[in-house]
């Protein structure tokens, strides 16, 4: 009898319909999660991102960029390689021939990529979000912008048909030669004090990227109604997925693809 | 992709000397109740004890489980996933018996591709650590 009621138990929460998300895009974070113990390939690894775009229902990915030592643009999040790949040192300090050599250590030992590696044919109908690193971590000294415009320029990504590029920045000394090159540009707040400051200093951001226990779901309606666009990050549990969600943002940078799907589905 | 669970569920076990084939019927935790989606896995398997007591079964064991998931409930479409482990069994006990086991192997994952439009497929290693409680007929 006991047994009975827990099938039945188990069917009526395995059925119950989720809310309507639709419009809420659903965007891997470092491609198919950040840090993830049990990922297939690793995050920002040229394989992560074409399973990330492959899921059905994944909307596009968000990945981080760094400049190398030659000035071209590569994937990586950390500060320095050595935790996660069989390289020494920062990606600024190293010259692509260095760069191209070095593995992440993992069972599939995927290669550093370059973004221009990336097979953009696969983003079509897709958003793509650099997360682009303004400093070197191991001299302390900051980027050269025009080097990594100059740079993301040669890749033509605006000419991509039905491709939505966003930069996500930190530094806001960044903010202007990014939107005078005509990119979108996404800026990283932590409280409604910056947002008020960063949408009267600089109109031209077309969007804010905000962790999840940052923002509450009144503040992200204030944001959405300056008409500015608004990503939340740092999610990775259903609890948090839900929450997320609930706030009605235009996109979710997600740390669980899957679980994310199945919240907005 | 991630496929990180906590399952719950019955085995079946039938000994031949030191043989024990099994089947397993599981379901996840967390999609299905925290998620309320249905994570069903279902699995074969035998064990060889080599050390095989009254109170104490020790040995190594081969199985074989399939789950399947659906993460976007408007498509038609399921994830599969076939797990082939190598791994130990330890049971503790008479009548009633503790367990515990770990495997580890092979993880292929199928799914279906929105690019290619067609079903794709990862391989990739996987494990699992077991606990459970047995009643000895």
């Amino acid at each position: 009898m006991s047994g009975r009621i827990v099938l039945i138990a188990l069917l009526l929460v395995s059925c119950s319909k989720n809310k309507d998300f639709d419009q809420i895009n659903v965007i891997g974070h470092a491609a198919t999660g950040l840090e993830i113990l049990n990922s297939v390939y690793h995050d920002n690894s040229k394989e992560a991102v074409e399973l990330a775009l492959s899921i059905e229902g994944c909307n596009g990915v968000e990945i981080d960029i760094q400049l190398s030592k030659d000035g071209t643009l590569w994937l990586f999040h950390d500060d320095q390689l050595e935790k996660e790949t069989n390289g020494i040192g920062c990606v600024n300090d190293l010259t692509d021939n260095e760069l191209s050599a070095i593995e992440y250590k993992t069972i599939h030992t995927e290669k550093l990529t370059r973004l221009k590696d990336l097979n953009f044919t696969l983003f079509k109908g897709k958003q793509l979000f650099l997360d682009l690193r303004h400093y070197t971590a191991c001299s302390g000294i900051f980027v050269n912008v025009n080097q990594v415009i100059t740079d993301l320029n040669l890749l033509n990504l605006q000419t991509i048909t039905d491709l939505d590029v966003h930069c996500i920045l930190s530094y806001d000394q960044w903010i202007s030669p990014f939107t005078a090159a005509g990119y979108k540009v996404d800026y990283s707040i932590f409280n409604m004090n910056e947002f008020n400051i960063f949408t009267n200093l600089y109109p031209s951001v077309s969007g804010f990227v905000v962790r999840n226990s940052d923002f509450d779901k009144n503040e992200i309606t204030l944001i959405k109604n300056a008409n500015k666009d608004l990503f939340i990050f740092e999610i990775r549990s259903p609890k948090g997925i839900r929450s997320a969600l609930n706030k009605n943002p235009d996109a979710v940078i997600t740390d669980d693809i899957c679980a994310t799907l199945i919240e907005k589905y | 992709m991630t496929r990180l669970d906590f399952f719950t569920g019955f085995r079946y076990a039938r000994s031949f000397d030191k043989w024990a084939s099994f089947v397993t019927a599981e379901i996840g935790i967390n999609r299905t109740i925290f998620q309320s989606r249905l994570f069903p896995k279902l699995g074969v398997g035998s064990t060889y004890f080599l050390v095989n007591k009254n109170k104490l079964k020790i040995g190594p064991q081969l199985l074989y489980a399939h789950s399947l998931l659906k993460f976007n409930a408007i498509s038609n479409h399921y994830n599969h996933w076939n797990e082939l482990y190598i791994g130990g069994r330890l049971e503790l006990g008479s009548k009633f018996r503790f367990s515990f086991e770990a495997n580890g192997g092979l993880l292929n994952e199928r799914f279906y591709n929105q690019i290619s439009k067609e079903k794709d497929g990862v391989n990739s290693l996987g494990f699992n650590g077991d606990i459970g409680i047995v009643y000895v007929w």
